[in-house]
């Protein structure tokens, strides 16, 4: 045998079972792409390039997770293939290795039965994200079948005949995707072939995957992007806005992980995904765990990461406002000296897109107060329900007689209301008359400067804004009536 | 299996993109205008040529015919000097790779002088920007100008209806390649709609001859208009590129690039004045209807038509005045998109009809039902009669199965309680109203040119008995091969099986329509089966000799095909012959003597006897007219028919707005396959609601699309349609008007969506009974929302 070479210069995973490398040539590609440009597999399609159609979606396991429910729909358009390091990935071609009947699974033979399909673009994806929905029993738990098929869109059917379809599957003759797919002896080989960090090279594109953070200092430059779930990155990569030519994922950190539950907090590292935190919090703050039902997709939630949601700083990010109001604060690294140091949320946010991130430095971690005996509600409106960033949102919580309020879309970032909080903790704010309540909304008018931009004009962000405003301070007052009673 | 959704699921349906290259493909990427309107003073590649990967870079200069047009040959294929749009194609630059592509774009540098843009239809009438004349369908029952008639109405209202475009959204977006063919030739695979239109620009724009162009199609990842006359320009880029070059080209653009450089349904501006009498029967109808073409005239002017034949919907209007004025924006050109105007003039009636329902405090149904068409000499507008009238036997059935006027009390119920805490101030619990209405449709099938009513079908029968069809149809997921498929099956008693609806090509039928105005189906199938018939009476002919001659050879079963002396055919006539055989089942049996034969050996002897295996179908629908200089004819083969029953509600906080249930009775005769027709139902609807809703195009001050992909413009998504969702099919088998006693399903459910849209005017008008509402499409969240407000002074502040 060859000596351990460190670090690997080649991805290694396994493709439709078939243990498969990808050489550094195409180490600048995302999955969906090399899919179909360097393999053929033409059956993942690429639409959007955004991850807001799901077209592309395949499933994908890590050999290094230990999750109970292995395989993942993700969106290939905006996940790098490096990112399918370690991994197995199932595109549609490889469910004719489980076919049961006619060449078909379960999934696709309920498809063609309820005509689920008439042009046939979207169907590959529709295929792959109810697969994964119905891998397993446990995996139908997570959510409903209309919430794992949002991220799905097709043009044709008006849905009902796909949703007719689904609910006639059997889940007892779905196939068993870990027996032929993520089996213990794949899992070995494919865990021996990535234990080494990556590190992969080509003319315009370095990418390096560091366990340890001692091992980045000398590898990042001023020029490193770094890189977690890719969901916000690769599509600024794909639509030629961000050209990345040196990229440090983050993933592989023993740091991505970490998790730590305190009675009166919870602790998440910087890898954790959505999808992850949603059953993290589900008990504990089970307002925020409701409102990220209306947070993307599955196939989005799966690779985005809570952290990267911060760290993007959009102004309509769906997370800040809620975190900024349950008063949530960060810790940084420091990548070449390795310091850390903390810092409230509400100071993270400093203009459009800019944070208090200096150079060299990755948001480890987010401690999540948890606000027991508190009223939380979670606001957001946007063009479409589901599969849609907040067009404006805001988040209110009243605890001890004292109310901490945050919006998004109203401003050049997410913000607290310190005004509108300020005036309204001087007050007995559940016994509030109606002028108080309108000298108050004057106050949170003068807080807020939002735009009129695609998603919405000034005028209705601010009428929304008041209007949920109003609506909180109302059932502040009806929930206090009810205790008089 | 061999029908197209198995290989959906599979993933093994070929799209263009799917293709894979020869390895001297080049790949193509469009250099596109970033200002609205001007001149290009300078247009420099030469950096972009010096990039690695790059091969040429082509202009206007290099097609010897520089401009097309679907109706008019106004649009330059390449903007040559003059800027229309912003997104107008101005070069295309073709390399190995596009990775190449994208580096080497960013060299290429134009310079523009700048001139004032037109944007809105108020602007262009102003200026007189038309296309074509205003036209004008005018009829008077009375013998009155419109203006007298109005002033005899006991009421009147008049308003102005603003709806802005929809994108098409298919999911495979523009693609074509271009391969190079001995001769000169070029052969063309286009994700079109219309591959002859395409051979036709390709033959024009090159210089070639028709004979020499072939334009091929698989099928297309959605179209719905969008591919109609628009994938043209893209389809003669790569053929350009192929000429030249003699190389295979590929040109795919992404979501973004198509959503910009490709046209959308026209915007409208209709103006109108309504009088009735005080049991809500319309008087008369004066409506004028400007529409936005955007830079060309496109398919704007047959659009503008159809939207004037539809101003009507269900309704008698006895005196109507009713014009059409396309007007030339600055915007990308609009196109075809279901429905092709129809939608706009339906909608027109219908917001018109809540009014008048709110002004005389009646339910806006009880109007419609008075309304409807009833009697066979209520004509429409344009003089012609409708047939097989099923619309007050669709609005009965529906108002019982819907449970319309319980549905109506709850309505009233829940808007009672939601005013009364509207009114108290108090917006917790957060405040929801609730809408319902029923709206019909009647569209016209046929293309309004007439024309474009012909198809044409090959039937080839193979020696194992199989079947090729060819036609000039093209699938695009409505399942039209299918139907295709089954219409041939039928005529030969074969499973569906055994009949392969192959790719369409203009080398195999040529002188096509586009697949569009719902009658891909009506036109092809028909064709086909007209082909399949001449066959089957041949083999009929033959057959019955073939029993005969078996009678007399009996005990002599022969051990294989074709060991039967052969007959003399030579002179056989097939006349007398129909009837005397059947073809049921996979067998062929003789009506007389029972004698039987597998259909397959049937098809060896007659081949071993010199049948002719093949025929060539046509068909047109007979009997249309239209003259647009007066207005006047009878453009409809028949009318598809239906109705359905929106209930909706919206959060008076945010404006959002959810259908809570939709249920549709559709009159499709005998439908032409359940399954297929009721999922072009449910998606025409769908897609109709978007359109009605959240699908709103957001343009800069400047003339720049921003909403260019998903993440940005709204389809609906699975969240969004009704809890309860309910088809059903009207019982009509008595129709035969047309193949198989069956009607055209494409468009006309996308008109039943607008359903949803009064009901949310009519939550809104819930609100205040003192103000009519006429809400703008798309009806957004923020469109409710402020509505909403400005009704209520003690929402916010």
């Amino acid at each position: 045998m060859t000596k351990r070479k460190l670090p690997r210069s080649t991805v290694h995973l396994l493709l439709n079972g078939t243990s498969t490398t990808v050489g550094s040539e195409f180490a600048h590609l995302n999955l969906g792409a090399y899919l179909r440009e360097q393999r053929r597999l033409t059956g993942t399609k690429l639409v959007c390039s955004e991850g807001d159609c799901g077209a592309c979606t395949v499933l994908i396991a890590n050999a290094h997770s230990k999750e109970k429910i292995p395989f993942k729909a993700i969106n290939s358009c905006i996940f790098p293939v490096t990112s399918a390091d370690g991994c197995s990935v199932i595109t549609v071609e490889g469910l004719s290795q489980v076919a049961t009947s006619k060449s078909l699974t379960e999934v696709q033979k309920k498809l063609v039965e309820s005509t689920g399909t008439q042009c046939g673009y979207c169907t590959p994806g529709f295929v792959m994200t109810l697969t994964g929905y119905l891998q397993e029993p446990e995996s139908q738990k997570s959510c409903s079948l209309q919430e794992a098929l949002v991220g799905n869109l097709c043009r044709c059917t008006g849905y009902l005949p796909i949703i007719e379809g689904a609910k006639k599957i059997d889940p007892k003759k779905n196939p068993n995707l870990r027996q032929f797919f993520f089996n213990p002896q794949q899992l070995k080989l494919l865990k021996l072939a990535t234990q080494d960090p990556l590190e992969i090279e080509n003319s315009n594109f370095h990418y390096f995957a560091p366990k340890t953070v001692a091992s980045i200092k000398n590898k990042i430059t001023q020029k490193t992007t770094l890189v977690s779930g890719n969901t916000d990155l690769g599509v600024l990569v794909n639509k030629d806005k961000l050209e990345i030519t040196r990229a440090i994922s983050l993933n592989q950190l023993t740091s991505a992980k970490k998790i730590s539950k305190k009675p009166n907090s919870i602790t998440i590292g910087h890898g954790v995904t959505i999808t992850e935190f949603e059953s993290i919090i589900k008990k504990q703050i089970p307002e925020l765990f409701q409102f990220l039902k209306r947070f993307a997709s599955p196939q989005i939630k799966n690779s985005a990461t809570v952290i990267g949601n911060i760290a993007n700083a959009s102004p309509i990010g769906d997370l800040p406002p809620a975190l900024l109001a349950l008063d949530a604060s960060l810790t940084f690294r420091n990548l070449k000296t390795n310091k850390a140091r903390k810092l409230q949320l509400s100071a993270f946010f400093i203009g459009y897109k800019k944070t208090a991130l200096k150079p060299f430095e990755m948001i480890e971690s987010i401690e999540i107060p948890i606000a027991k005996n508190s009223i939380f509600r979670i606001f957001k409106a946007s063009q479409r329900r589901d599969l849609d960033i907040s067009t404006v949102s805001a988040a209110l919580l009243y605890k001890k007689k004292t109310l901490r309020f945050a919006m998004g879309g109203v401003r050049e970032k997410p913000i607290r209301l310190l005004k509108t909080e300020l005036l309204l903790n001087q007050l007995d704010i559940p016994k509030m008359t109606e002028p108080e309540i309108s000298r108050s909304c004057q106050v949170l008018l003068s807080e807020i400067t939002p735009l009129s931009d695609l998603r919405g004009g000034a005028e209705y962000r601010k009428t929304v804004a008041t209007n949920w405003f109003k609506s909180f301070l109302h059932e502040l007052a009806t929930l206090a009536r009810g205790h008089q009673q | 299996m061999k029908t197209d959704p198995s290989l959906h699921v599979t993933g093994k349906s070929e799209f263009v993109d799917d293709i894979t290259p020869i390895s001297n493909e080049v790949q193509i990427g469009v250099i596109t205008s970033s200002i609205t309107k001007g001149e290009i003073t300078r247009l420099d590649y030469a950096n972009a040529l010096k990039c690695d990967g790059i091969i040429a870079v082509f202009t206007a200069a290099d097609f010897v015919q520089p401009n097309w047009g679907a109706i008019f040959h106004d649009q330059p294929l390449l903007a040559a000097k003059e800027i229309n749009y912003q997104g107008e194609a101005i070069a295309l630059i073709v390399g190995n790779s596009k990775e190449a592509i994208r580096v080497a774009r960013k060299h290429i540098k134009i310079e523009y002088k700048k001139s004032d843009a037109i944007l809105d239809i108020e602007t262009s009438r102003r200026l007189k920007q038309f296309v074509g004349p205003t036209r004008v369908i005018s009829r008077s029952i009375e013998n009155r100008t419109i203006a007298e008639s109005l002033i005899a109405s006991t009421h009147r209202l008049q308003g102005t209806l603003k709806i802005a475009g929809q994108d098409h959204f298919y999911l495979e977006s523009q693609a074509a390649i271009a391969y190079p063919t001995e001769f000169s030739g070029i052969s063309v695979i286009s994700s079109t709609q219309h591959p002859t239109e395409v051979q036709h620009v390709v033959a024009h724009a090159l210089g070639l001859k028709l004979s020499e162009v072939n334009c091929a199609v698989t099928r297309l990842g959605g179209g719905f208009g969008g591919k109609e006359s628009q994938a043209t320009p893209f389809a003669a880029y790569a053929a350009l590129v192929a000429h030249k070059l003699n190389r295979p080209a590929r040109l795919v653009l992404t979501k973004d690039e198509d959503m910009v450089l490709t046209g959308k349904r026209n915007p409208f501006l209709i103006e109108y004045e309504v009088g009735f009498n005080s049991d809500g029967l319309i008087t008369a109808l004066k409506a004028d209807l400007f529409s936005d073409s955007g830079a060309y005239a496109d398919l704007s002017t047959a659009i503008m038509e159809r939207a004037m034949l539809h101003c009507d919907n269900a309704y008698y209007l006895p005196n109507a005045r009713i014009t059409g004025t396309v007007c030339k924006t600055h915007t990308a050109p609009s196109t075809a998109f279901r429905g092709f105007g129809g939608p706009k003039g339906v909608a027109l009636i219908e917001t018109i009809i809540e009014n008048i329902a709110l002004v005389l405090k009646k339910d806006s149904l009880d109007i419609r039902k008075l309304n409807a068409y009833q009697k066979s000499e209520q004509t429409t507008p344009y003089g012609q009669t409708i047939e097989n009238n099923c619309l007050p036997e669709l609005f009965s059935k529906l108002e019982t199965s819907s449970q319309y006027r319980s549905d109506r009390a709850a309505v009233t119920a829940f808007n009672a309680k939601a005013s009364k805490q509207l009114a108290s101030g108090c917006l917790f619990p957060t405040p929801f109203i609730r809408g319902l209405s029923l709206t019909p449709i009647k569209f016209g099938i046929s293309f309004s040119t007439r024309y474009l009513n012909q198809a044409a079908a090959l039937v080839n029968l193979h020696l194992d008995g199989t079947v090729q069809v060819a036609t000039g149809a093209v699938e695009m997921g409505q399942g039209v091969n299918t139907k295709i498929a089954l219409a041939v099956a039928e005529i030969f008693g074969i499973s569906i099986d055994k009949v392969r609806v192959t790719q369409t090509s203009t080398e195999k039928i040529h002188n096509t329509s586009a697949t569009a105005a719902s009658s891909g189906a009506d036109l092809n199938a028909t064709a086909a089966r007209n082909a399949a018939l001449e066959i089957r009476d041949r083999l009929s002919a033959f057959a019955t000799k073939f029993f005969e001659r078996k009678q007399t050879q009996t005990g002599k079963a022969p051990a294989a095909a074709g060991i039967y002396p052969e007959l003399n055919c030579d002179e056989s006539t097939t006349e007398g012959t129909t009837g005397l055989v059947s073809f049921e089942k996979g067998k062929v049996i003789s009506v007389k003597s029972g004698d039987q034969l597998e259909f397959d050996a049937l098809i060896l002897e007659a081949y071993l006897n010199r049948i002719n295996l093949g025929a060539r179908g046509f068909f047109r629908y007979p009997g249309i007219h239209y003259n647009k200089e007066t207005g006047e004819g009878q453009p409809f083969f028949y009318f598809t028919q239906g109705v359905a029953s929106s209930l909706v509600e919206i959060n008076c906080l945010t404006g959002d707005f959810k259908l809570l249930k939709a249920e549709i009775l559709i009159d499709l005769g005998r439908p032409f396959h359940l399954p297929i027709d009721r999922g072009q139902v449910t998606g025409a609807f769908i897609q109709g609601l978007g359109w009605l809703t959240t699908e709103k195009l957001h343009y800069t001050a400047d003339g720049r699309l921003l909403s260019i992909s998903p993440s940005t413009y709204k389809i609906p998504g699975i969240g969004d349609i009704p809890e309860r969702f309910e088809v059903s099919f009207l019982n009509n088998v008595g129709n035969s008007k047309n193949i198989r006693g069956s009607k055209a399903v494409g468009e006309p459910p996308l008109l039943l969506a607008i359903s949803a849209w009064t009901a949310a005017q009519n939550a809104i008008q819930s609100l205040d009974t003192a103000k009519p509402c006429i809400l703008p499409i798309p009806a957004t969240a923020e469109v409710l929302q402020l509505e909403i407000q400005k009704r209520l002074k003690g929402l916010a502040v």
